[in-house]
């Protein structure tokens, strides 16, 4: 029988025992030397035994040495990941610190190389200015120097998150959650819900395929009621949780005054309550978490929320996007184990996928949600065999198109159709879970075409309307805004 | 003061005597209070102004100035940094000293005023178009500019100075700091604000003909940028960079410029003073208190179908984030270790579970 260690969610056999008594004597031994490495600096603690199949499990965890973990926040970063880095890297020179993550918002804009900008909600006109900056990370010219992790919002490549839905490495160290999903940083607990909320697509399944029409273009990142679901499904705390939209009705909770005095063309939807997201807030009151970070809107407006009497808080941010002079960043700390701050899957997470994936919708029909469920004890059993197997570190970082070659006169080739992510087939693989973003359910062209003319037809003034109300730039622009 | 106007003539036209028996000079040098009102194209006399080897070879660290033009960003192009270095004195669009910045000309340097001449980075991604290209084209090593704009025929450039310029660009050490720079190239506003160097502006950017340090920028504060080029380190050259200034007080000039944001035309790299702000580092919440959150969502019903079942008894539980939750741990932990008894009887008990479980499969 194997004594394993888990650390950090790593899972490691550290002893063979065939006898209790022995075992006694071991572990205690193993205590001893934990305490003893403790008082020297790294101080590891065994703080709860449970028996697995695999053995008794020992769970170590920091007990004399917690550290601040330093994270940045960053609103929207519309591919301005130079900026944003070297702004970072200053932050730490002049402050004398060191920031162990950096959190975005959405708005990343991980565009790979110009046959991407077709997927991204951006007039063609504005295709020259959105390559920017990340295809040199995604090509490995320039690397990411923190641990960076975002969520979608209503500017992406669109075809490369879809390919990563379930989250995984857009590029070395840059991790996107997934359209939604939670990981573990250190034991940092970190969840997120990519895109923003529109009603009239919140109950569809994800139906959009490449290449995008006009709407799915759109529609594509609007949040789905299944990734809410499956959301809302969480029980463990969740420490840190990342939306590009704001919660409804989270401008209670912070200086209206001031948010109106920076952003007047919001006070009409503040006074009709409808500026922010219904399912971001419904999160909020379910999930708890103790921080939660949004962007969208362009501005810093800090909140924060009492969830009842004497309940817990939750301390809301939301942040600019990257420009001079604006607040794009905060740099925030959390107590933390020592480390290693690595990215990790999330053992309830991963069980909650396993469950739901049956019911992921892949067609404009919405998902069969809210039946007589079994528990998830079981699917956790699986989940947590898979990852003392496997490890938890997310699967390495694979390119599937060319980058940007800005050299090259011929332009950058062009993709048709969806592609594989390797590390979303291994991921699927690792929970037996057949692969299924390529589903072509409703993908033929012609009928998606056919139906997509049919539906606008039929909502033709809706889409009209609706127009690039996405955009908040629009917004902006259209009240006199500076951007 | 006792001198009379015939003799006052008579100095003066020995003085222009004297200066035209100097070829190589640069027709005009700078002073505080000097304003051409006829300023010369530089590029009339290319070979005048690139003679000054001396000085010109500080431009071989420079960052390329085409990477400034948005037209050539335009076409989504990037220079590799090779071709940073082959912008040498010898190319016609090195800034050549004595070439000044209208913006820097009349940079004052206001006690608490950060002062920035920035220009774009070779690793900086396209900008918006601006209205007018590069004149420093032609001869150009590179091989994806854009032509020349006939728009941009601006020939008031004229060398006002002669002191070496200051190359934010091409040195990396942050020309910035507050009240004391001695680069004090620029005001600070409290918006970015561009420095055209408008004709119209009131303080025009005759600067403007090849300095590398370009003061265009974006913003829409009307704030026209005063300065004095007392400094011994300005910016000097074409303006045709970017200048941003967040001055409390005394900046001033143009704004124009507008668009999406989906691109920065200054980068972090250079500048990264002008990204940081304080407060970033400070508490946010400091001045807030926590508002209690009414249950549901403005007595709307739920968008999550069945958002209950899984109960919300979690309300009740402890909000902290593990990460922080310390003492609760560790009063646990301690709690679970305290005894040899219950180490051993968890030991034993665990054990056995395992066994079972083991003999179960």
């Amino acid at each position: 029988m194997s004594l394993w260690a888990c650390f950090n969610g790593v899972h490691t056999p550290v002893l063979e025992i065939d006898d209790p008594y022995k075992a006694d004597a071991e572990i205690k031994r193993s205590m001893r030397f934990f305490t003893t490495v403790g008082r020297f600096g790294w101080a590891p603690m065994i703080s709860r035994i449970t028996s697995t199949r695999l053995g008794l499990q020992l769970q170590i965890s920091s007990l004399f040495n917690r550290v601040s973990m330093k994270i940045a926040i960053e609103g929207c970063m519309h591919g301005e990941l130079d900026n944003v880095y070297s702004t970072l890297l200053y932050i730490e020179k002049v402050e004398n610190t060191k920031i162990d993550l950096l959190i975005c918002c959405g708005d990343f804009q991980a565009i790979r190389n110009k046959d991407d900008l077709k997927s991204v909600n951006v007039k063609p006109k504005y295709w020259d200015n959105c390559m920017n900056s990340f295809w040199k990370y995604y090509s490995g010219k320039e690397t990411a120097p923190i641990p960076t992790i975002f969520v979608g919002g209503n500017h992406e490549a669109s075809n490369y998150l879809w390919e990563l839905y379930y989250g995984g490495w857009t590029a070395p160290n840059i991790y996107f959650l997934g359209f939604a999903g939670v990981v573990k940083f250190g034991d940092i607990r970190i969840g997120g819900l990519s895109g923003i909320y529109k009603a009239r697509d919140y109950y569809s399944g994800h139906y959009e395929r490449t290449p995008y029409n006009s709407n799915d273009i759109r529609s594509i990142y609007h949040v789905r009621q299944y990734d809410v679901y499956k959301l809302m499904q969480i029980e463990e705390k969740i420490d840190i949780f990342i939306s590009h939209d704001w919660p409804l009705g989270i401008t209670d909770h912070g200086s209206c005054k001031e948010l109106i005095q920076q952003k007047p063309f919001f006070e009409r939807e503040i006074r009709e309550r409808s500026l922010g997201s219904k399912p971001a807030a419904e999160l909020l009151e379910k999930l708890k978490p103790a921080y939660w970070f949004s962007g969208h809107l362009h501005c810093k407006f800090p909140a924060i929320v009492q969830h009842g009497e004497d309940g817990p808080i939750t301390k809301f941010l939301a942040l600019d996007k990257c420009l001079p002079g604006r607040k794009f960043l905060q740099i925030i700390e959390i107590e933390s184990n020592p480390g290693p701050f690595e990215i990790h899957y999330d053992e309830e997470w991963l069980a909650i996928t396993l469950k739901y994936n049956p019911l992921l919708p892949l067609t404009r029909k919405s998902a069969q949600l809210g039946g007589e469920e079994p528990g998830l004890q079981g699917y956790r059993e699986r989940v947590k065999n898979q990852l003392m197997a496997r490890g938890s570190k997310p699967f390495e970082f694979s390119p599937t198109v060319p980058a940007h070659d800005p050299e090259s006169f011929s332009g950058d080739p062009s993709f048709q159709g969806h592609i594989r992510n390797p590390q979303i087939e291994s991921f699927l693989q690792l929970l037996g879970l057949p692969y299924l973003l390529d589903s072509n359910q409703e993908s033929d062209a012609f009928l998606r075409s056919s139906s997509s003319l049919e539906f606008r037809g039929q909502n033709d003034q809706a889409f009209d309307n609706d127009g690039d109300d996405d955009d908040v730039d629009d917004i902006e622009a259209l009240a006199g805004g500076e951007f | 003061m006792d001198e009379s106007s015939e003799k006052r003539r008579e100095r003066l036209k020995a003085m222009r005597l004297e200066a035209e028996q100097t070829p190589n000079l640069p027709p005009q040098t700078f002073s505080s209070s000097s304003s051409s009102s006829s300023l010369s194209n530089p590029f009339n006399d290319l070979s005048a102004t690139l003679c000054a080897s001396t000085q010109a070879s500080r431009f071989d660290f420079y960052t390329n100035p085409v990477s400034a033009f948005s037209s050539m960003n335009r076409k989504g192009e990037r220079y590799n940094d090779s071709n940073q270095h082959s912008l040498s004195a010898q190319s016609p669009m090195a800034p050549t000293p004595g070439q000044s910045n209208a913006a820097m000309t009349h940079a004052t340097a206001y006690p608490m005023q950060i002062s920035y001449n920035d220009q774009r980075q070779y690793e900086t991604p396209p900008h918006r178009s601006g209205s007018w290209g590069g004149p420093m084209m032609t001869g150009s090593p590179f091989s994806h500019g854009s032509p020349i704009p006939g728009s941009w025929t601006n020939n008031n450039a004229r060398p006002v100075h002669t002191s070496p310029p200051n190359f934010h660009g091409g040195i990396r050490t942050p020309n910035f700091g507050r009240g004391s720079s001695p680069n004090p190239n620029f005001g600070r506003g409290s918006s970015p604000s561009s420095n055209y160097g408008s004709r119209s502006s009131p303080h025009p950017n005759y600067g403007r003909g090849s300095s590398p340090s370009p003061s265009y920028g974006r913003g829409s504060s009307p704030s026209p940028n005063y300065g004095r080029g007392s400094s011994p380190n300005f910016s000097s050259g074409m303006g045709r960079g970017r200048h941003f200034s967040w001055s409390p007080g005394h900046s001033s000039g143009r704004g124009g410029g507008r668009g999406r944001g989906y691109h920065l035309d200054v980068s972090a790299k250079e500048h990264p003073e002008r990204f940081y702000n304080k407060s970033m580092v400070e508490d946010p919440w400091s001045s807030l208190i926590a508002v209690t959150k009414r249950l549901g969502i403005a007595g709307d019903r739920s968008v999550v179908s069945d958002s209950n079942k899984s109960g919300t008894p979690d309300s009740l539980r402890s909000w902290l984030p593990k990460s922080i939750s310390k003492k609760a741990r560790i009063s646990d932990i301690k709690d679970e270790f305290n005894s040899e008894t219950s180490l051993a009887d968890s030991l034993v008990l665990a054990f056995e579970d395992a066994a079972n479980d083991r003999t179960d499969v």
